[in-house]
């Protein structure tokens, strides 16, 4: 069933890890005053290390403030870090988006929590699809067109959406366009950063069961960001949890929920379960 | 915490075939259709329901609120027997505050920043409660404080709404709105968008204050698990209607009205498996635009 | 039911599209434009006409003089009556409309484009660019702009294009400002971060992505500066810095009046009532712009 453009992982046996992350640390408020003395600053990150291998979906999870999304941001290239490595496929991996090869930018998408605020409000739909496509494939006019279409089908939203400005279609549809927009470069690597979590419960369930067709029909990796565990525990082969910027627990996820180690996975999991009443 | 409670325990609130309007250009458009409602004293009733389903718009009439292009096209709100809509400004001040209690969702932005929160919570005994002296206000604001579970109510009184979490202003917007002891306490959205352990010690706070006083408790959410850790019944609201109303378990358990299957259905669960993985994993033909990219 | 069932039923109530389909487009822009803007905006249309079409309104010749006797009371010959000169005081005001729309459509258009030009780079550049080119406009800014007209007008000596030039120049630092706060509120948003994942340039994601959204900024900002530019062009012609006699225009011509106000009112009058009306109009029609383009724009 899988599309042939789509073989991340063909004829290796035991796959090397697609990303590493060696002891990433990142700091807030390095911005300078105007005179030059520097801000407060203070640990977002601390030496996180962590491999996500081809095909796999690795949560991370943690509570506001936790680092999560400054570290999908630090893997898009969108923000620096101020110590580690990063590997992918093997090379190590420019800090800045724009000292990245196009390949690399193109293979690395990245999905925000705010449909709102990724779509361009002033831009079609269509355009907004069309963009990597012209960026990275070089596609006509006529041929990103016909692309565009086949892509809307793929996130289940009919082709006239094209023609429509982002604030004429419904929150899930919003960030269902967002994902067609990622799934345009045709990425090995998804970074998902809350996206589910600005949405209405079934608009979510919704969003989710797309993206979980669409990875079990790619092979695509999924780094999936999330504070609810139970969103993570349906669509993760591991979960890594982050607390105060630093990594309590990687494991597997039935490990994870049978026999949770550290004492912050413990409390963590006990808020997800009802107290009083059994569901 | 004491409050009169008549020997009737007739329902405290009850709304009848209520139909709400907004206008949209030239026309009105109806929100809340026909929708009939009965809580009685002491309950929890969750309300769950999506963007747009109008849960917020009866939380706002149930408060007594009136707004410009909005109406009430039939039926009535009544509180404790009263009419809301035949009640003067005055009267629903009174309502407000004294007898019906609201913690909005941003419990955060709702506290006055430049205010201590003794202030706070002072002035709404000030305005609810004028029989109180100044030595009982500040003796019934410490104890309402100690009863959110903050562990040093001397300390916290004297502090500004910014010098806590967010889970603690949250917990003082909730003080708040008890601190007059009213009979009805609505709760809009409090624990949308915060953490799981934020939202449990909110919910754990509220099954404490339901046991230790008969305050009625309406909790607005679209997450139903919140919910079931609270109410003693979960009725889901849907385009302006209450589709399905019944005890918490049995909501959960067996839902009836297809839309309140779909969104028990949809509620990430740690006790079950994703309802569509099976689908997916059959790959079948969902998405045939990315298979011919 | 059937997991697969509830599976379409999610995405089919997904898919439903929102209730109320807010349009946006021209369209929606024009219907939502309040009533008093729309009659200045027709009031606008008529001074654009006629001025466009005041050599074929236009009784007499503008600079011709003594086509009536000195300071005649309006008459059915002469509208608005005769200046000192003899000169028809309707249709000087009619051509005075012409280098009045001109000039400060012209400073307007210069003030909103370098404005704009700078307050995007500014935007987007941040850090130390942006923090000398904004104490630097600031300073500039802080020179009150009629002193600085005039120095650069009387040294530069009258003409159409210094005047132009100054007025449009002049108003460059609060323009640059309004124009970049408006584009850092869209800077950090996700779709700026997320051009930037793709890679696109600096100046790709200013004029794709911000600009578009700074549209209706500068569409009020030019609408302001339109109306301040009147004010101004007239106020310097008034003092005798402004387009070159024979020119007619609004300022010069009050000024002019000015001295034989006893004799008659009306050749101060009408391009006084003219300046107040273009102002009034102007302003109508860019607070119901403003309003029109909601307070996210």
């Amino acid at each position: 069933m899988r599309p042939a453009f789509y073989s991340p992982n063909a004829g290796a046996p035991a796959p090397l890890p697609l990303l590493t992350l060696e002891g990433v640390s990142a700091r807030y408020g390095q911005t300078r005053g105007l005179l030059g003395r520097p801000g407060a600053s203070a640990d977002v990150l601390r030496q996180v290390s962590l491999s996500l291998h081809p095909g796999e979906t690795l949560a991370l999870v943690g509570e506001s403030g936790s680092g999560k999304s400054t570290l999908a941001r630090i893997v898009a290239g969108l923000q620096p870090a101020s110590g580690g490595r990063i590997c992918y496929r093997g090379g190590e991996l420019p800090a800045d988006a724009h000292k990245r090869s196009a390949d690399l930018r193109r293979e690395i998408q990245i999905i925000f929590q705010n449909p709102d605020s990724s779509l361009n409000r002033r831009h079609r739909i269509g355009r907004t699809i069309g963009r990597p496509l012209e960026l990275f494939f070089g596609l006509s006019a006529r041929e990103r067109e016909k692309r565009v279409i086949d892509l809307l089908h793929a996130v289940r939203l009919p082709e006239d959406y094209a023609w429509r400005y982002p604030e004429e279609v419904s929150g899930g549809e919003r960030q269902r366009v967002a994902l067609a927009r990622a799934l345009a470069a045709q990425p090995r690597l998804l970074l998902c950063d809350e996206i589910v979590s600005a949405l209405d419960v079934s608009v979510q369930a919704s969003v989710l069961a797309l993206l979980g067709t669409i990875k079990a029909q790619t092979g695509l990796s999924l780094l999936f960001i999330t504070h609810d565990l139970a969103v993570a525990r349906w669509f993760a082969d591991r979960i890594a949890v982050l607390y105060r910027g630093e990594l309590c627990e990687v494991a597997p996820v039935e490990e994870l929920f049978a026999a949770p180690r550290h004492p912050y996975t413990q409390a963590l999991l006990a808020a997800h379960r009802p107290s009083t009443r059994p569901f | 915490m004491t409050s009169s409670i008549p020997s009737r325990r007739a329902p405290l609130v009850h709304v009848e075939r209520l139909t709400v309007e907004y206008r949209q250009g030239g026309t009105w458009r109806p929100v809340i259709r026909e929708l009939d409602l009965t809580i009685g004293r002491g309950e929890a009733v969750g309300l769950a329901g999506e963007s747009g389903c109008g849960k917020s718009t009866l939380v706002s009439l149930l408060l007594g609120e009136t707004r410009p292009g909005r109406r009430i096209a039939a039926g009535a709100l009544r509180v404790d027997g009263h009419d809301l809509s035949t009640l003067s400004p005055a009267q629903l001040r009174g309502l407000r505050g004294r007898r019906i209690g609201f913690v909005p969702q941003n419990g955060g932005t709702s506290l006055t920043p430049t205010r201590r929160v003794a202030t706070l919570l002072e002035d709404v005994l000030r305005a609810h409660r004028p029989e109180l002296a100044a030595p009982a206000r500040r003796a019934r604001a410490r104890e309402q404080l100690a009863a959110v579970g903050f562990p040093d109510p001397d300390g916290a009184l004297q502090r500004f709404p910014h010098q806590f979490s967010g889970g603690q202003q949250q917990r003082i917007a909730l003080a708040l709105a008890l601190v007059s002891e009213p009979e009805l306490l609505l709760l809009d959205e409090p624990t949308t968008g915060q953490d799981a352990q934020i939202r449990r010690a909110l919910i754990d706070l509220l099954v404490e204050i339901r046991r230790q006083s008969e305050v009625t408790i309406v909790f607005v959410s679209h997450d139903l698990l919140t919910l079931s850790d609270l109410c003693d019944r979960i009725d889901i609201m849907s385009e302006g209607r209450i589709v399905e109303s019944n005890a918490t378990a049995a909501v959960l358990a067996r839902p009836v009205h297809p839309y309140a299957r779909r969104l028990v259905a949809a509620v990430p669960r740690l006790d079950a498996p994703p309802p569509w993985r099976n689908g997916a994993e059959r790959g079948d033909g969902l998405l045939p635009g990315v298979a011919t990219l | 039911m059937s997991d697969s069932k509830i599976f379409a039923e999610w995405i089919a109530a997904a898919s439903v599209p929102p209730a109320r389909p807010r349009r946006s487009g021209t369209r929606a822009f024009l219907a939502r434009l309040p009533r008093a803007a729309r009659v200045a905006a027709l009031v606008l249309l008529v001074y654009a006409l006629v001025s466009a079409l005041a050599p074929w309104l236009a009784p007499f010749s503008p600079a011709e003089i003594f086509v009536g006797a000195p300071f005649e009371p309006p008459s059915a010959t002469h509208f608005l009556g005769t200046d000192a000169l003899g000169r028809d005081v309707f249709s000087r005001v009619l051509y005075g409309g012409r280098t009045a729309l001109l000039m400060a459509g012209g400073a307007a258009l210069l003030t909103t484009a370098v404005g704009g030009a700078l307050g995007l780079v500014l935007s987007y550049c941040g850090g130390l660019a942006d923090e000398i080119g904004m104490r630097f406009l600031e300073v500039l800014a802080s020179i009150p702009s009629v002193i600085l007209a005039l120095l650069v007008v009387g040294a530069l000596g009258p003409s159409i294009a210094v005047v132009v030039v100054t007025v449009g120049l002049l108003a460059v630092p609060s323009s640059t400002r309004v124009v970049r706060a408006a584009a850092l509120a869209f800077v950090a948003e996700d779709f700026v971060l997320a051009a930037r994942a793709r890679g696109e340039g600096r100046l790709a994601i200013a004029l794709r992505e911000i600009l578009p959204n700074v549209a209706g900024t500068l569409l009020v900002e030019f609408s302001i500066r339109t109306g301040w530019a009147v004010i101004l062009i007239g106020a310097l012609a008034f003092l005798g810095f402004g387009a070159p006699p024979p020119t007619p225009d609004w300022g010069a011509m009050i000024n002019e009046g000015r001295g034989g106000l006893d004799a008659s009112i009306w050749p101060v009058v009408a391009p006084a009532a003219a300046i107040a009306a273009l102002v009034l109009t102007v302003n109508l029609l860019t607070d119901g712009i403003a309003r029109a383009l909601g307070p996210a724009r």
